[in-house]
């Protein structure tokens, strides 16, 4: 003690000295860093008895996200030519890493689900299921539903009627005016819960805080009565980036036509039930990884967009990237899960 | 068996038994775990940006904890008033016994790093 009490200024300075650099570490600041991914198999998540055989391959490309970086983390960011950064918006930001990680996972199960009912039906095939509810991925900030639901929460009865799937939820909730209460049952943990909530007045408009692009049907998938049968046997990543590769994935193993024609095909993309590919970030990283571990074909989604930095395209992105590797990589712009099936009969087939 | 129990025994009567090497040594775990902290820090925002891979990020993790170690107890020992005019410190089992410590200290370092990141990704 006598000695912190005879060096007391050198101890001040060091600690000051080791808070600052602490904050320079570890201090999480609303933005996130896009870093160069790489591919992984699409075709490892599900099982089939017979599947066509596959002379190449399909595989998802990943990014790296660093969400919440540190300033430290920020400034190794900006000295690499191949990370993006990006500011986080408020809700994002405010949001733990946790349930930032939870709601990237559900989209990760919405993509495996939307990718198998797309599929057989693409195929012919017959899938069976039942739709028993919906789930929240998502949850917004100043709606009277955001104290009452979690991520992950599945409604299953509005006022003791079933709901199924959103349509009937929203025409149930259309029924109640601003301030009416009414019960919503959920299932959370796998426990089921009832409370009660209401509609509430936000810029004149009578509001709950559900929205179509927050939720997802919750399918209950009968493997055993499809045609034909299959596993589920990884449901485990994160994102909705790898919908439409993995609906490829499924239906080339659904199909008797290998269209994989023996080459390594990488893409990203979003899935819906029309068969649409929908944009994504992180496109420049995940060409990079592609690159790297050289894919023949990459499948880019094809769309003008804004976002706050000004209008992208994920395709146009791509070339760029693929410029920067200086990769002979064919990059092959989509719209559609057709147009892709279509690029790869009509070019190899 | 009979030989580890000796040198066991050599390293406890040597090191942990005196009061004197207890403080020294507290004092150099505080200290350790500043210059450890900030060194593993560093090292977590260079493994985050992928500027180096997780094994190297475990090879700097138990690095790091045996030098802080060493160099927090040379400077405890040089610089705390106390130790001069005291009884000799048998230095040679001293360092044994801190670089025992550093390792397991870092194998813990470790696993707490695999639990941290099971429940993040």
């Amino acid at each position: 003690m006598n000695w912190i009490k005879t060096h007391y200024k050198s101890v001040i300075t060091y600690v000051i000295l080791y808070v600052i650099a602490m904050v320079f570490f570890a201090y999480p600041m609303s933005y996130e860093v896009y870093l160069p991914g790489g591919v992984n198999s699409a075709e490892e998540f599900v099982t089939f008895e017979n599947p066509y055989p596959s002379s190449g391959s399909f595989n998802s490309s990943y990014v790296s996200v660093v969400t919440k970086t540190s300033p430290f983390q920020y400034m190794l960011g900006k000295f690499n030519k191949k990370a993006e950064i990006r500011k986080m918006g408020k809700v994002e930001s405010k949001t733990p890493i946790k349930e930032l990680n939870k709601i990237s996972h559900l989209h990760k199960l919405n993509s495996i689900y939307t990718s198998l009912i797309v599929a057989y039906d693409r195929a012919g095939k017959d899938i069976k299921y039942t739709e028993n509810g919906i789930v929240i991925i998502n949850r917004i900030v100043d709606t009277p539903s955001y104290e009452s639901l979690e991520v992950g929460d599945i409604i299953i009865k509005i006022n003791n009627t079933e709901v199924h799937n959103y349509e009937e939820v929203s025409n149930i909730l259309s029924d109640f005016d601003c301030y009416e209460p009414f019960y919503l049952t959920v299932i959370r943990d796998e426990k089921e819960i009832t409370f009660d909530i209401e509609k509430e007045k936000r810029e004149n408009q009578c509001i709950l805080g559900i929205y179509k692009d927050y939720t997802y049907t919750n399918y209950e998938f009968k493997p055993e009565e499809s045609s034909p049968p299959f596993d589920l046997i990884d449901t485990s990543g994160f994102g909705p980036s790898a919908g439409f590769i993995q609906t490829l994935s499924i239906y080339n193993m659904l199909t008797p036509i290998d269209i994989t024609f023996g080459l390594k095909i990488a893409g990203t993309g979003t899935i819906n039930l029309a068969g649409e590919v929908g944009i994504i970030g992180g496109v420049e990283q995940k060409v990079f990884g592609a690159c790297k571990a050289d894919v023949d074909i990459f499948f880019a989604p094809d769309y003008d967009y804004n976002t706050k930095e000004g209008p992208r395209n994920n395709y146009k992105d791509a070339l760029k990237a693929r410029d920067i590797m200086k990769s002979d990589m064919i990059i092959v712009p989509v719209k559609t899960l057709d147009d892709a099936i279509n690029y790869l009969l009509e070019h190899y087939g | 068996m009979d030989k580890i129990v000796k040198i066991v025994k050599n390293i406890y009567q040597n090191t942990y038994k005196s009061k004197k090497f207890r403080d020294l040594l507290n004092l150099t775990r505080l200290l350790m775990m500043f210059i450890n902290s900030l060194i593993i820090a560093f090292f977590a925002n260079i493994y985050i940006s992928q500027y180096i891979t997780e094994y190297t990020f475990i090879f700097v993790m138990i690095t790091s904890t045996v030098v802080s170690y060493y160099l927090s107890f040379s400077y405890i020992y040089k610089q705390y008033p106390y130790n001069k005019n005291n009884e000799n410190l048998n230095l040679k089992y001293i360092y044994h016994y801190l670089y025992i410590e550093a390792i397991i200290l870092s194998l813990i370092i470790i696993k707490v790093y695999f639990y941290i990141k099971s429940i993040y990704i």
